[in-house]
């Protein structure tokens, strides 16, 4: 069934909505949210959870592109129960090793306004990642979008994990940079 | 900002992008046998397709029908090939320079481009060096696109840093891999800094001499102007010390140089470049 099938279903209020969804978008957002909580259990609670939020969104939108937005709110769910987790002292998971990644590419204190929220920020790094070439592009997004393992990268993109590893190094800097020189402008 | 909020921030990004990398899958170059094998398919298919045209075209055997080659509109639930992009999947040239030595010509600030020869590449051999460049151990992970022939073997260009061309991967004879550096000559700052893909000032990171580092913007600024009015002055001497300069760059590499404030020199293996009165006492500045 095509995504623009499912969308009328949950406009349809249908209850194959849900299962249709489940049948094509299962595995991809069990995959997102095990990537992000290393739980099969928590990663099924959060995948459960991400239908619901599907199903109280549509209607009234009308997701352009349905992989993505089901994608998003999963991984944002996944985000959460990470962070909660976290706090309780339980649980492990790769998102922990991003953070870490992450924390090299984070801007100078008071080179950027410190209100942004994760739209603006998002907003710059669409900035960013326009100015990438598409190979580079494809491993950041599926690094820190997806949290794929590096392994995983390294498959899809045919070269080696080492490679992958020394492309993301070099892209946390960039990023660095390009926040900075963002923010200052701002 | 967090790097949690980063983390969530990636989330926000433009769905295009999501999807992009889902559908992205790199095909796996095709083993020579089977090179050969494809090729001589697209002749046959050529060939085919040939022999229809000319059926259908001139009525012979069919009565003169429409083009029998009319290409179809793919079914409306066509799954989507997982590239988006052909020309990207297109197979990458095998030994497409053939044997006379191909030209790197590294981008310039104005276009004009640097030449920098396949062979005065030179293999690396000291571990230190590559660790200096965040260089991972395996060099034939970053083999990117065939250069040309060198001493030692067939030169590739790094991939991910095929805008600065100061090292390569280089196959030798056995089938070993190993990196390689530019090793030849480099007639101005403007050169080095191509060399190492640096197009502004922005593009550096840190000046280090034995004693001191600095990261101030307002010193790589200084330094990145003085820089690039370097000209070089031929061979460098032979025996005079100096200290060593290690320029690092944003993109994770690093050029020595070797300062000799006697002789009010900087150093590569190839060229000397007098300093001038500015750079000198900006260097003299970073040892205090």
């Amino acid at each position: 069934m095509d995504d623009s099938q499912i969308i009328a279903l949950y406009w349809a209020r249908s209850e194959n909505a849900i299962a249709e969804t489940d049948r094509k978008y299962g595995s991809y957002c069990r995959t997102i949210a095990r990537n992000i909580l290393h739980s099969e259990e928590d990663a099924e609670e959060c995948v459960n959870d991400a239908y619901l939020g599907v199903w109280n969104a549509i209607p009234p939108q009308r997701p352009a592109i349905f992989s993505a937005f089901i994608g998003k709110i999963t991984r944002n769910l996944s985000l959460h129960r990470f962070q909660k987790n976290r706090a309780a002292k339980r649980g492990g998971g790769d998102a922990g090793v991003l953070l870490s990644e992450l924390e090299g590419c984070l801007p100078a204190p008071g080179s950027l306004d410190e209100t942004m929220d994760a739209r603006s920020i998002g907003e710059l790094l669409d900035r960013f990642l326009e100015g990438l070439p598409r190979e580079q592009r494809v491993i950041f997004v599926r690094r820190y979008w997806y949290a794929d393992p590096i392994a995983d990268i390294a498959e899809r993109m045919g070269m080696g994990q080492s490679r992958v590893t020394s492309i993301l190094f070099r892209l946390r800097g960039r990023l660095q940079k390009f926040l900075e020189k963002e923010g200052v402008s701002l | 900002m967090t790097p949690f909020l980063l983390l969530e921030a990636v989330g926000e990004i433009n769905e295009q992008y999501v999807e992009e990398a889902e559908r992205y899958r790199r095909k796996r170059a095709l083993s020579r046998p089977l090179r050969w094998v494809s090729a001589a398919a697209c002749l046959a298919v050529l060939a085919a397709a040939g022999t229809v045209w000319l059926k259908t075209s001139s009525g012979i055997g069919t009565g003169g029908s429409s083009s029998a080659a009319t290409a179809e509109a793919p079914p409306e639930n066509a799954v989507l090939p997982e590239s988006l992009d052909a020309a990207d999947d297109a197979e990458p040239k095998a030994g497409g320079a053939g044997p006379n030595a191909v030209l790197y010509t590294a981008p310039s600030a104005d276009d004009a481009g640097f030449a920098f020869l396949p062979e005065d590449y030179r293999a690396v051999e000291d571990a230190a060096i590559l660790t200096e460049n965040g260089l991972p151990e395996t060099a034939e992970e970053m083999r990117g696109d065939y250069l040309g022939e060198s001493p030692g073997g067939s030169l590739y260009a790094l991939a991910g840093l095929e805008d600065a061309p100061a090292f390569a991967v280089l196959e030798r004879e056995d089938g070993s891999f190993a990196y390689a550096a530019y090793e030849g000559p480099a007639e101005s700052g403007e050169a080095l800094a191509a060399l190492y893909g640096a197009d502004s000032a922005e593009s550096l990171a840190s000046l280090s001499l034995e004693s001191g580092t600095s990261r101030d913007e307002a010193v790589l600024e200084e330094f990145y102007s003085c820089f690039l009015a370097l000209e070089s002055a031929g061979a460098p001497p032979e025996s005079a010390e100096g200290s060593l300069l290690r320029v690092g760059f944003q993109n994770g590499l690093v050029l020595r140089m070797e300062y000799l404030p006697e002789e009010g020199l900087l150093c590569t293996g190839a060229d000397a470049y007098p300093a001038g009165e500015e750079l000198a006492a900006l260097l003299d500045s970073l040892e205090q």
